[in-house]
């Protein structure tokens, strides 16, 4: 199973992904904002980023535009809760951070993070 | 003061009277009147203002539009919570052993889904009239039409005898627009019509094509003018005061009793209709015999 990282300033939202990924068998790390999510990023390598897009300090675009410069192949999940600020996100990344293959609207089941993780894994 | 030329055209006039005294004496001797035309300045003055009121309005859609979408994203975060956590006590219910203890916790999750559901249905409105709900959405276009003849076959059995509908549309016109949100937006007006008809009265449905000049969007506050095809919506009701007009697309705004109205159904309509690419426009006046309300949503020509 995958080692992923879960980035998102809301601590009920860590929780919820801690505990639909890890029923899954996966193993999970978290990070409450952007800068513990570089950190974080860089000392475990990842094999799943899912990461918020509405965050303080560093926001979900920065975060995948910093992961895709340092490994391009890296799988990234981006979710949020709004969705012109989702939409614009999904522009910036189609056209300028490739690779990110899944965005997850919140809210959101297990069974749709379930195939989001699979899709960014494939 | 306005007067009217010989040629039946009206003109503005501002008169200043100068009184003419002579040295020594306290009465005037004489007045002399100059009148300036002040048509021209009249025009300005007015101009200004509209463009005030429009200003203002698109500043009033554009500070709610924001308040909105941070509603809805934070709303959507904590929904994402209620939902999942609710998921994974259906799970450990799933995997309970006392049988009673079991449907009494699938009883209670079951309920929490439906009240999460309904939650989310009231974010899509906001979604909707803040046009947020656009990412990854397919659009089916139905003809005209066809819509408006199921829609009436749905709400028509609904009104009773003291409704009568009148509708008059153009065939050939087809208005690309997602056939569910315009289902969603004519029954929602259509059900408006009847609620400002109590003692009943007649809805006339129609769609044609019309050339505008210089009508301002109650809504977003854009100037149309053109060619555009036009479904409205019309009833003989109580009206809408103008300084009612003016908020009737907020979120949350209803003339309605608590309870009867969420005041989210003509927001919902105006996010649908400037989705896609329409306006709306409202003529309404409260004295009879003239009284009632036209809903015109102005789409572009095709």
């Amino acid at each position: 199973m995958a080692k992923i990282l879960v980035i998102d300033d809301e601590e009920q939202i860590r929780f919820l992904l801690i505990r639909m990924l890890t029923r899954d068998g996966h193993e999970v790390f978290v990070a409450q904002d952007g800068l513990e999510g570089v950190k974080i990023f860089y000392e475990l390598q990842p094999d799943l980023v899912i990461t918020d897009i509405v965050m303080p300090n560093k926001d979900g675009i920065e975060l995948i535009a910093d992961f895709k410069s340092s490994n391009p192949n890296q799988p990234i999940i981006a979710m949020s809760g709004g969705r012109r600020l989702f939409s614009a996100a999904s522009d910036h990344i189609e056209t300028e951070i490739t690779g990110v293959k899944t965005l997850l609207q919140k809210p959101f089941t297990l069974q749709q993070l379930r195939e989001s993780v699979e899709l960014a894994l494939s | 003061m306005c007067n009217r030329h010989k040629n039946g055209s009206l003109y503005w006039v501002e008169t200043v009277v100068v009184p003419i005294v002579d040295p020594g004496e306290l009465n005037p001797k004489k007045y002399i009147s100059i009148r300036f035309d002040i048509t021209e300045r009249k025009k300005i003055e007015q101009h200004k203002s509209e463009l005030i009121k429009q200003v203002n309005q698109l500043q009033k859609v554009e500070s709610i539009s924001r308040l909105t979408s941070g509603i809805v994203h934070d709303f959507n975060n904590i929904l994402s919570a209620i939902i999942g956590y609710n998921q994974l006590n259906k799970f450990a219910g799933e995997d309970c052993q006392d049988e009673t203890l079991k449907q009494e916790i699938l009883f209670n999750t079951d309920q929490v889904s439906l009240a999460s559901d309904r939650a989310f249905n009231l974010i899509k409105k906001l979604m909707a009239y803040s046009r947020q709900d656009t990412s990854n959405k397919e659009i089916e276009v139905k003809p005209t039409h066809e819509v408006i003849n199921e829609v009436l076959a749905m709400v028509g059995p609904a009104l009773t005898s003291i409704y009568q509908l009148h509708v008059d549309v153009d065939n050939a016109l087809m208005i690309q627009i997602d056939s569910t949100e315009l289902h969603q937006i004519l029954t929602n007006l259509i059900v408006n019509a009847r609620d400002a008809m109590k003692q009943g009265g007649v809805i006339t449905v129609s769609l044609k094509q019309v050339i505008t000049h210089e009508l301002i969007c109650h809504a977003c506050a854009q100037k149309l003018e053109g060619a555009f095809m036009e479904l409205s919506v019309a009833d003989n009701g109580t009206g809408i005061e103008d300084s009612v007009i003016t908020h009737i697309f907020d979120p949350f705004f209803t003339t309605k009793a608590v309870g009867e109205g969420t005041g989210l159904g003509l927001s919902t309509v105006s996010g649908m209709v400037h989705e896609a690419k329409g306006h709306i426009f409202v003529e309404s006046k409260t004295t009879a015999p003239t009284n009632g309300t036209v809903f015109r949503l102005l789409f572009p020509k095709q």
